[in-house]
């Protein structure tokens, strides 16, 4: 076990990486020994069979990705959400680990295309996701006929919860996001294009703006809930 | 690639895992490549859980959202959150509470905890006291001119009372002036008459002459002589001053004079004696003159006898 000081701005930058691991069953990327440089490394790697990422590997994808470290590191993030994003929407529920299996491999198979590679290095990623998937759904075949989610309770926490952080919202987005779901049809679509010409947005940046909304009230539900279940916080992906 | 606003059925049928092969490899690539992309999908997941919950979706993605679409933590869990949040949308708006007679102290002290009225009576407070401050300030210089104004009264009362008594003198003064002037027009009027022409008497009278001698003078005074003027000749003027006592025949004083200058006459210097005639009836009289200096010695001089003779 080898442990070694890391400068601020490397634990930033590692610090993304280790972040979205943690909550992995399996470390699958991101794992190493001290880097190139020598300079700084973590601690006690735990390697899955044959998806491990060297630091050389890691270096390597951080620099295509962008030369700058930081904006790199940015791009590794944005990259990641999306993998995730893209393995929930096929049906799976370990997302997390698929996406850092894509990363992994995308990081070994670089060094055979990243001297031939136009493009964006982001659009590469999708084709080795899909493999990743398939790999995955051969082996472990998805859920499916998920039980029905329980009815609705008046006692559901939820409600006063949300009644608390709508309060604890600004009364701009408040009235936004609350007015947003009005009307039905085309009375629901006329009022949305109102809305959006009120707040000087066009619709999908409307759309967005109440999506983003909505996801801060949800998590802001979702401690509410945890405070009054007594229950430890479990990290989720959503950001 | 970006996707159009007709494709979010392809969005949908994405989330259901109902899209085709080339669809699916269309909205992952588009996923990595547009920015709003994730957020646009997330928008997208939304709004199908709400069309699930207000039953908008057919029986065929009712089934697909069941079986497919809820098969990860977080979409069940943002099931559960649009729930909430529709019936937090469409929750009826709650019935006015009838108006209680504290109503209206109840609201008060519900305006007064707001913060927005601690911010607005944080903003008037420093308006309060400065009007206050100005308002002090005012009070205090009136009181400052009302007791200058007072000051300044009592000053004029006094002025008008000193004025007044100034008056009241003058006036008492002109009454008396006023008695003297017509008092002296009085006598002036009764010169000027004829009649009162002759009421000054006026003699000489010459030292050393005795009663008995026979040439003693004779002064006639007649009914209009009011006075009688002597002039009592010196002989030798050493004195300061001079008194005349006028004597009858039994050496009576019936008149007196103090304090007389002696003056220049024809032949010399005499001392002026005037005595009103109702002194001196018929009979013989003297005129004991008597020097005075400046000591206030006395010395008889002379004596002068005469007659009157009416």
């Amino acid at each position: 076990m080898t442990q070694q000081r890391l400068s601020a701005k490397k634990r930033t930058l590692l610090g993304f990486a280790l972040l979205h691991n943690y909550n992995s069953a399996k470390f699958t990327a991101l794992h190493f020994v001290g880097n190139t440089q020598g300079t700084f490394g973590v601690s006690t790697p735990m390697p899955s069979p044959g998806s491990d990422m060297t630091p050389e590997e890691f270096d390597r994808l951080l620099h295509w990705l962008n030369p700058d470290r930081d904006k790199a590191g940015e791009k590794y993030e944005w990259i990641r959400k999306r993998l995730i994003k893209m393995f929930v929407c096929r049906g799976c529920h370990v997302p997390e680990e698929l996406a850092d299996r894509t990363i992994n491999r995308v990081a070994r198979k670089l060094p055979e295309v990243q001297s031939t590679y136009v493009g964006d290095p982001a659009h590469y990623f999708p084709g080795f996701a899909r493999n990743i998937f398939l790999e995955w759904i051969k082996d472990r075949p998805p859920v499916l006929g998920m039980p029905n989610p329980p009815p609705e309770s008046e006692a559901d926490p939820r409600h006063a919860c949300l009644e608390k952080c709508l309060e604890q919202l600004p009364r701009e987005e408040h009235d936004l996001v609350l007015s947003y779901y009005e009307g039905e049809g085309r009375d629901k679509i006329e009022h949305r294009k109102m809305l959006a010409d009120r707040f000087g947005l066009g619709i999908n940046a409307l759309r967005i703006r109440v999506c983003r909304i909505r996801l801060e009230l949800q998590n802001c539900v979702e401690r509410c809930r945890r405070e009054i279940d007594g229950l430890k916080p479990t990290r989720g992906h959503q950001s | 690639m970006t996707l159009k606003t007709m494709d979010e059925q392809t969005l949908r049928r994405y989330l259901l895992g109902d899209a085709t092969d080339v669809e699916q490899e269309q909205v992952e690539l588009w996923l990595m490549s547009d920015p709003e992309g994730y957020d646009l999908l997330v928008a997208a997941e939304d709004d199908l859980v709400d069309d699930f919950l207000s039953k908008r979706l057919s029986t065929s993605d009712v089934q697909l959202f069941n079986n497919y679409f809820l098969v990860t933590e977080e979409r069940r869990q943002k099931l559960e959150f649009s729930r909430s949040l529709q019936s937090q949308i469409h929750k009826p708006p709650q019935p006015l509470p009838k108006p209680t007679p504290d109503s209206f102290w109840k609201s008060v002290f519900a305006l007064m905890r707001r913060p927005a009225f601690g911010y607005a009576m944080a903003a008037v407070l420093p308006l309060l006291i400065a009007v206050n401050a100005w308002f002090m300030f005012r009070v205090v210089d009136l009181q400052r001119g009302l007791s200058s104004s007072n000051a300044r009264l009592t000053e004029v009362v006094r002025d008008r009372d000193e004025l007044m008594k100034q008056l009241t003198d003058k006036q008492s003064a002109d009454e008396k002036l006023q008695a003297q002037l017509e008092a002296l027009e009085q006598t002036i009027s009764s010169l000027k008459n004829p009649a009162s022409r002759e009421t000054l008497l006026a003699f000489n009278l010459m030292p050393g002459v005795s009663r008995s001698s026979s040439n003693v003078q004779r002064i006639a005074i007649t009914p209009t002589t009011r006075v009688a003027q002597a002039s009592l000749l010196l002989l030798d003027d050493q004195f300061d001053s001079y008194a005349v006592a006028l004597l009858d025949s039994e050496n009576r004083q019936v008149w007196t004079r103090d304090r007389l200058l002696s003056k220049p006459v024809a032949d010399g210097k005499a001392v002026i004696a005037t005595v009103p005639t109702g002194h001196l009836p018929e009979g013989d009289y003297s005129f004991q003159l008597t020097g005075v200096t400046g000591s206030g010695t006395r010395e008889n001089i002379n004596r002068y006898y005469f007659r009157v003779v009416h």
